[in-house]
């Protein structure tokens, strides 16, 4: 049901203005009129925006995210700390955020420094790999070694200036040859390495330098060593970094569990007193007088005068009034069902907000949806692990949506094993295979057509409870052409049921004028209230009728599919392929039965029963009130 | 002869808006999730409109039925 709301209208002093904006916000109930306007905030906000900003950046610096684990705890401890937010308070915050954020920022850089170290160095000694012989044997020889970037020439080109530049120097050619190899990386790009004695070392390189080479230096600390010498201190690298990066990585852990729920509790805290900073100054001010208003559920009113009477005593002027009808638009929705309907009102999440004039089908939906969805599944062995499934689910307290889920899955678990008893079914026909189930009304897979008469007349019913549920809204909302057409469905749906009744001969054939009676009547409302689409929509109520026949077509390919299943292991006998063929059989009917009877069903609610009364255009039921971080997502 | 003839006839009866269906649902699905992208709000709504189409071949599985009980 939709809770019925009152205005409130608030008046105290502005000196208790903090106060009493602290105890609304404690008692969080009340929805204010206006989402606070972003007007240009006083400093103090515009400071703690800052901070909040600093405080989400720290938290998606540490990747903190469970929002779960911050304690009332650690919200209190806060709390008080900030009970008086000035300059000092806010400047003591920011340093300590500051001074964090330097440490992380540290932490993370070196971090990044050593994992660009280990790419450096694996590279080099890729790179390595293929001069292994040749630096071994020229080392040996006491030669000078460098290697080089080639990026156009060819190193024989290469090789052959530098030796026509050694002639020049030494035409006797006394000195032993120049030596090279060359090789690509795994980059493509070539690399030669060069071997001369160490007195033409300048015009190697000078020729090398000449053609647009350049020098292949090692990595970071190793530059500048010898290659034979650098490359066991690589190695010892290669071992040692991985090392400082696991106890980086176990610190940066450390200090996110350790850090991350206070962080998000300050980031709660600071997000609440911007808030009531906002609405302090959202709040009418006329000499020494502020003013607030707002909506409040009914069912509140007592304890909201308890808490601000007690708090506030002589020191505020509250009054009360019931919403004007040119207000209800306005007037925010918020609903309250009992706790085993509450799950589902989940599925009114996924339509527009309902209006507060509006019919709650919270309880409607809780009753057909399990209904029809078990109606279709029908069968007491999937039941039982829908049961299994739902009790698991609802097992989540800490993830509200999925332990919502499981109550509905428990709804649907129960109406899968009544119809199960009603079909005879268990794992398809292995009940009566196994201990002779027999059904105790009758065998869906063999006689189709009483289901489908059955469930075309379940269909009439929630179809003409939906077009009941809409004179209803219409007379409450005082739409005389709404009502009228709703009304004119309704009498058009019970002629043709009385002239189906009569024609089988069930009602004496006399009252045939009372079911003409009632289309004409029918029609005459329709045409006043709809027109000529009041008509249409009449004709269409017939299709919305015959598509609950989907509940039994569902039913029988999946009654069907779990008998397939079963007969599998006839053909293939007990063996390890024949039940691991029934068993697969059986999972993807079981899979397909959950999913296909819980969107069929939805469908039917969505479309053949909500769209014959459900009005959106509300407006959500947000109250001023403190962060729930178990409820928290982040914005 | 009859029997197959009735059959083939369910078939077409079931099968043809079955693919009328999944035509108008490949289309309704493929705008409907790019909607949803841009706005997330709609996501109830789209799937009403995803929905409608298989009402024809619910009535081609009456048609089906009532072929068969009919004259097999």
């Amino acid at each position: 049901m939709i809770r019925n709301m009152v205005n409130m209208n608030l008046m105290g002093l502005v000196s208790d203005r903090p106060l009493i904006i602290e105890s609304l916000h404690d008692l969080g109930v009340l929805h204010l009129h206006e989402e606070p306007a972003e007007i240009v905030p006083p400093e103090t906000a515009s400071d703690l925006k800052i901070l909040r900003g600093k405080a989400l950046g720290l938290l998606e610096a540490l990747e903190w995210t469970d929002w779960g684990s911050v304690s009332a705890k650690n919200i209190e401890e806060k709390r008080s700390a900030l009970s008086l937010v000035n300059g000092p308070v806010i400047e003591s915050i920011r340093e300590s955020l500051d001074s964090f954020s330097t440490r992380l920022t540290d932490q993370k850089s070196q971090k990044a420094d050593l994992e660009g170290q280990i790419n450096s160095i694996k590279s080099a000694l890729r790179t390595l790999s293929h001069f292994g012989t040749f630096l071994k044997e020229n080392l040996a020889k006491g030669s000078d070694l460098s290697l080089w970037w080639i990026q156009r020439t060819s190193p024989a080109d290469l090789v052959a200036k530098t030796q026509k530049k050694i002639r020049e120097k030494d035409p006797l050619g006394l000195s032993e040859t120049i030596n090279y190899h060359s090789a690509l990386t795994s980059g493509g790009e070539a690399v030669a390495a060069i071997s001369v004695n160490h007195e033409f070392r300048g015009e190697a390189k000078a020729v090398f330098t000449e053609n647009d080479c350049l020098p292949w230096l090692l990595p970071g600390e190793f530059e500048g060593m010898r290659v034979d010498e650098a490359m066991p201190m690589m190695e010892h690298a290669l071992r040692d970094i991985p090392r400082r990066i696991e106890e980086i990585d176990r610190n940066f852990m450390k200090t996110r569990n350790l850090w991350g729920p206070k962080i998000g509790a300050l980031y709660f805290l600071l997000d609440e007193k911007i808030e009531e900073i906002m609405i302090e100054m959202g709040s009418e001010t006329t000499g020494e007088i502020f003013r607030i208003d707002g909506w409040v559920p009914l069912d509140e009113k007592k304890r909201f005068m308890g808490i601000m009477g007690g708090h506030f005593k002589g020191r505020v002027l509250i009054r009360w009034r019931e919403p004007l009808p040119e207000e209800w638009g306005k007037v925010p929705t918020a609903l309250k069902n009992h706790s085993y309907f509450r799950p589902f009102e989940l599925f009114l999440k996924l339509m527009p907000v309902i209006s507060y004039r509006g019919l709650d089908p919270t309880v409607l939906i809780g009753v057909f949806f399990p209904l029809f969805s078990g109606c279709m599944i029908g069968d007491i062995g999937y039941g039982i692990i829908i049961l299994a499934l739902a009790l698991w689910l609802k097992g989540m307290k800490n993830r509200p949506l999925l332990s919502d889920v499981g109550s509905i899955f428990s709804f649907t678990a129960a109406w899968s094993i009544f119809w199960g008893v009603a079909f005879g079914e268990f794992f398809g026909d292995l009940g009566h295979r196994l201990f002779h189930l027999q059904p105790v009304w009758l065998e869906r897979s063999q006689t189709v057509l009483p289901v489908m008469v059955f469930t075309v007349s379940l269909g009439f019913a929630h179809v003409l409870l939906g077009f009941v549920m809409g004179m209803i809204q219409g007379i409450r909302t005082g739409h005389r052409r709404i009502w009228m057409e709703r009304l004119g469905n309704i009498l058009v749906l019970a002629a043709l049921l009385s002239a189906m009744i009569v024609v089988k001969g069930w009602l004496p054939k006399q009252l045939f004028s009372m079911t003409a009676t009632l289309l004409v009547l029918g029609l005459a409302l329709l045409m006043a209230g709809g027109g000529m689409g009041g008509l249409v929509e009449s004709l269409g109520s017939i299709g919305n009728i015959l598509s609950y026949m989907r509940i039994a077509a569902i039913g029988l390919s999946s009654a069907i599919l779990a008998m397939v299943a079963t007969s599998i292991v006839d053909s293939l006998g007990v063996s390890f392929v024949g039940v691991f063929m029934a068993l697969t059989i059986h999972l993807l009917n079981f899979v397909l039965a959950v999913t296909g009877s819980g969107l069929h069903s939805a469908r039917l609610q969505y479309v053949e029963f909500l769209g014959k009364f459900y009005s959106g255009g509300g407006t959500q039921y947000k109250p001023f009130s403190r962060r729930k971080p178990e409820l928290w997502k982040k914005r | 002869m009859e029997k197959a003839i009735i059959a083939l006839a369910a078939a077409l009866a079931v099968g043809i808006p079955a693919i009328a269906t999944a035509y108008a649902q490949a289309r309704i699905g493929s705008v409907g999730a790019g909607t949803i992208a841009e706005k997330p709000e709609t996501a109830g709504i789209i799937i009403i409109l995803e929905a409608i189409p298989e009402t024809m071949v619910i009535l081609g599985f009456v048609v089906a039925v009532m072929l068969i009980l009919q004259f097999a």
